[in-house]
């Protein structure tokens, strides 16, 4: 039982880890490696702001002080290497280098902890359940339906799925691509923020400390198939495997495992987990 | 060599020899270090800059040839703390000859997995390779038994090699390295290292398998890579996680993107001045460095792709070029020429049965039964998306799942029962595609040179100057407006020019049968005119010319036969005349419903 909260609660963190991720690279096809930067960032503004204004206020600060971050870099640098794909990657990963190095000058490697702003427990199914990690999973599945309604449902959505379909009619049919595209990397870099600190009292807080969360959400995110239910199993997927893996075997072989299963499943479906395409091969 | 390149490598030499004599046992000591960090630089531009695969996790191999030396020559207590040092030269042998084999089978191992015909973007092989050196640290630093944790190996230095001999030793390394790399690059081998990366599917439809070149060149940069970091270890003394991780991964990019991809000699030059400079900073400024590092990576990403070092080298290139013409390549035609086509015209040689494919419920080709005969000018047409070019497709590549049956009677090759593209390509199926497809950083030569091999493996060392081709493929160079271009490179020929060139590379890989897609695109009616002589030519000896196309005047004028492709059926196969005044192509041209 403790192995099944455990799976469900990591499924939860990959898959706020991965929301943010996924929007910035179906639409921009950015991969974003700052992401974890951009997590740090949340988190140490989480620390600052939390103690004397909320966890709410500073979780919605860093959101602020990450989307203002990640502006900047998409007007001073991305926009520059635009549909490049490796050239994204490598300017974002310096990017995180920075912000985790400037974490480090200023808050110094050491690990931190922080408040919980839900505490207590309770019982249900004859297990202990914590509050804080149940409004976590709550606020994961939030997300993906904000995210499915988002896209499906309003005027915003439909303009920035055009965008993904075929930017340049979407440029010639009226619609400002450049604020799109900004406006979703705007989005990716304040939720990585905000999630770093809804994560930061369950973790231990060092500037580097969404690192290895980075690897199994860059995994899930290349395994979805650019689907929003792709996306959602995969990340389940290799949360489940990690936990998995942790508990019955070793931990350092997790990390492995979660490599493998990523990779066996894209050698099975190249083009990763998309439902709808079973459905119109039995058709 | 030419006189300054000579005058320039001895220069080097006479400096690399001197240098250490004028600084004390540090400087040796990390000026050693830097030039193995140069091999490593040198070979992680061959894996990125000429083969085209970024690896981010290039310090793995580096790290497994390290662990593995120190691994053979300790002995660990139960938590993993380093009791004795067991120095003998078996046992460094042994540790850097097994840290190579790993490294070189897991590199191949990662690289079959990642590196497929059917994934065409970075992202796989950048997460993947990110993904294995991550891991790779966690489970050094939970595995004490294997490199002793957190702690990682120590002390188990070579004993009787002074700071000077190292020195040495390394520079040599250096040297041999850069030497061979210098070597492959400029040969032919090289050409097809820069054509795959430019442009895999072309590679591939000229007859060379790309994965494989893909494959084989990462496996090589990791063999090397671990070489240097044994070499390290036996140096230092030291093995520990930070070889894996991802810093020392992300120095190697800089050093590469810094120094210039793809020159050689300026990664070589980056990481010896970054290594030396991030030496002494890191010791007042650890990580101010990082700092550095990270803001050099994105500036030179976003604002300098050539990088800052090899600019340098090409240019000092150019103007030694000035004064000293290097040897150009030239196209000239073959003496003996063998017509290239089967002599027996009209017998086919390929013979397509009831091909089906699809995608999902949606049906592109629906039982298509055609055969191509040689010495015979065939005219596909059909509406848009009718199937033609699927029909290419799936006929210049078998491994793509279509029912049905495709046989190739093409004389001396024995095809399987679902051959690759590139297997196709060499048994004599040549594919021209619809959007002019050439490699951006050859010249005309280079491509016409890499064409004419048909897939046989180039010589690594070998540097051919003179391109010999079929008389058809001159003509056709002069035709489409080649002359006399052959050392521009292809990305700055015009678009006319770039369809000139692919149907001229079609050709040179001496065909038997020849699919082109819609080769007058773009064409004014001039050229149209001398492209279907040239098609003409192609049919009279002996080659089966299969031509896509929209034009119905330009195929009524050319054609021996025409095929009338629509909704996934031949609807028509015929002598041009007929076709031309069947109802049926007509009302399918005009857009109604046939059947």
């Amino acid at each position: 039982m403790t192995v099944l909260i455990s799976m469900v609660n990591a499924s939860a963190t990959t898959l706020l880890v991965v929301m943010g991720l996924a929007i910035v690279l179906g639409l921009m096809h950015i991969v974003n490696l700052a992401q974890t930067g951009f997590m740090a960032v949340g988190v140490y503004t989480g620390l600052e702001i939390g103690p004397r204004l909320g966890f709410w206020t500073g979780a919605l600060a860093a959101a602020v002080l990450a989307g203002l971050i990640g502006a900047a870099a998409e007007t001073l640098l991305l926009r520059r290497v635009r549909e490049r794909m490796l050239e994204t990657m490598l300017a974002t990963w310096g990017l995180s280098l920075i912000l985790t190095q400037l974490i480090t000058l200023r808050y110094g490697p050491d690990s931190r902890v922080m408040a919980t702003p839900l505490h207590g427990s309770f019982h249900l199914f004859g297990t202990t359940w914590q509050k804080y990690r149940v409004l976590l999973v709550v606020a994961a599945i939030l997300l993906v339906v904000a995210m499915w309604a988002l896209t499906r449902f309003t005027r915003v959505g439909l303009r920035v799925r055009m965008c993904m379909a075929d930017p340049d009619l979407a440029e010639d049919s009226g619609i400002n691509t450049l604020l799109v595209r900004q406006a979703t990397f705007v989005l990716g870099c304040a939720l990585a923020g905000f999630v770093g600190v809804l994560l930061g009292p369950i973790s231990g807080i060092d500037p580097n400390f969404a690192g290895n969360l980075l690897i199994p959400a860059f995994l899930a995110v290349m395994m979805s198939g650019r689907t929003l239910h792709g996306l959602v199993i995969s990340g389940i997927a290799l949360a489940v495997v990690q936990v998995g893996f942790a508990y019955w075997s070793k931990p350092a072989y997790a990390t492995v495992a979660v490599i493998a299963v990523a990779v066996v499943v894209l050698g099975v479906l190249p083009d990763g987990i998309d439902l709808r395409r079973f459905r119109r091969a039995h058709v | 060599m030419s006189r300054p390149v000579v005058v320039a490598t001895a220069a080097a030499a006479v400096v690399v020899l001197v240098a250490p004599y004028l600084t004390g046992t540090y400087y040796q000591q990390l000026l050693a270090q830097a030039f193995l960090y140069a091999i490593v630089a040198v070979s992680l531009d061959f894996v990125w800059g000429y083969a085209g695969v970024p690896d981010l996790g290039h310090a793995l191999w580096f790290g497994i040839g390290a662990l593995s030396v120190g691994h053979a020559t300790t002995v660990l207590s139960d938590v993993g703390l380093v009791e004795e040092v067991h120095g003998s030269f078996g046992r460094y042998a042994l540790g850097t000859v097994a840290g190579v084999v790993i490294a070189t089978a897991l590199a191949a191992i990662v690289a079959r997995l990642c590196l497929s015909s059917r994934r065409t973007n970075d992202f796989y092989i950048v997460v993947v390779t990110l993904a294995l050196a991550t891991a790779a640290v966690t489970v050094y630093d939970q595995t004490p038994a294997l490199g002793g944790g957190e702690n990682g190996l120590f002390g188990f230095n070579l004993q009787n090699v002074t700071p000077l001999g190292w020195y040495y030793i390394t520079a040599a390394l250096l040297a041999v390295t850069v030497a061979v790399a210098l070597v492959v690059v400029r040969s032919d081998f090289g050409l097809l290292m820069r054509a795959v990366r430019d442009n895999a599917p072309r590679a591939r439809y000229l007859g060379y398998n790309d994965v494989n070149v893909k494959i084989g060149v990462f496996t090589a940069g990791a063999a090397v890579t671990a070489l240097a970091g044994a070499v390290f270890a036996m140096m230092t003394g030291v093995a520990n996680d930070g070889q894996f991780s991802f810093t020392l991964a992300t120095s190697m990019l800089v050093w590469v993107a810094v120094g210039g991809r793809a020159t050689i000699v300026g990664p070589m030059v980056g990481a010896i001045v970054m290594s030396l400079a991030g030496a002494k900073l890191n010791e007042h400024f650890p990580a101010q460095w990082t700092i550095i590092e990270g803001a050099l990576l994105i500036a030179v990403v976003v604002f300098v792709p050539g990088g800052l070092i090899g600019p340098l080298v090409r240019l000092a290139g150019r103007l030694l070029a000035r004064r000293y013409p290097p040897r150009g390549r030239t196209v000239t035609a073959a003496a003996a020429a063998r017509p290239t086509g089967d002599s027996g015209g009209g017998r086919p040689v390929i013979r397509i049965r009831d091909l089906v494919f699809g995608y999902g419920s949606l049906r592109v080709l629906d039982g298509v039964t055609l055969d191509v005969v040689a010495g015979e000018l065939l005219c596909v047409v059909g509406p848009n998306g009718a199937g033609k070019s699927t029909l290419t497709s799936v006929i210049t590549d078998r491994r793509l799942r279509a029912q049905g049956e495709v046989e190739y009677l093409l004389q001396g090759h024995r095809l399987g029962a679902r051959p690759a593209a590139h297997e196709i390509a060499r048994a004599g199926v040549g594919r021209k595609f619809q959007i002019p497809s050439v490699f951006a950083s050859l010249t005309v030569a280079e491509a016409l040179l890499l064409a004419g091999r048909r897939g046989a493996p180039p010589s690594p060392w070998r540097r051919s100057t003179s391109v010999e081709v079929a008389p058809a493929v001159v003509d056709i160079v002069r035709i489409a407006g080649l002359d006399g271009r052959a050392d521009t490179l292809s990305s700055d020929l015009s678009h006319g020019l770039r369809q000139g060139l692919e149907v001229a590379m079609t050709v040179a890989a001496r065909p038997r049968v020849i699919i082109l897609d819609e080769p007058t695109a773009g064409l004014t009616a001039h050229e149209r005119h001398d492209i279907g002589r040239v098609l003409e030519h192609l049919r009279d000896i002996g080659i089966a010319v299969v031509l896509i196309e929209h034009d119905l005047d330009f195929v009524v004028r050319v054609s021996d036969r025409v095929v009338v492709l629509h909704g996934g059926r031949v609807i028509e196969d015929g002598p041009p005349e007929t076709v031309r005044g069947s109802e049926v192509v007509r009302s399918a041209y005009l857009g109604t419903a046939v059947r």
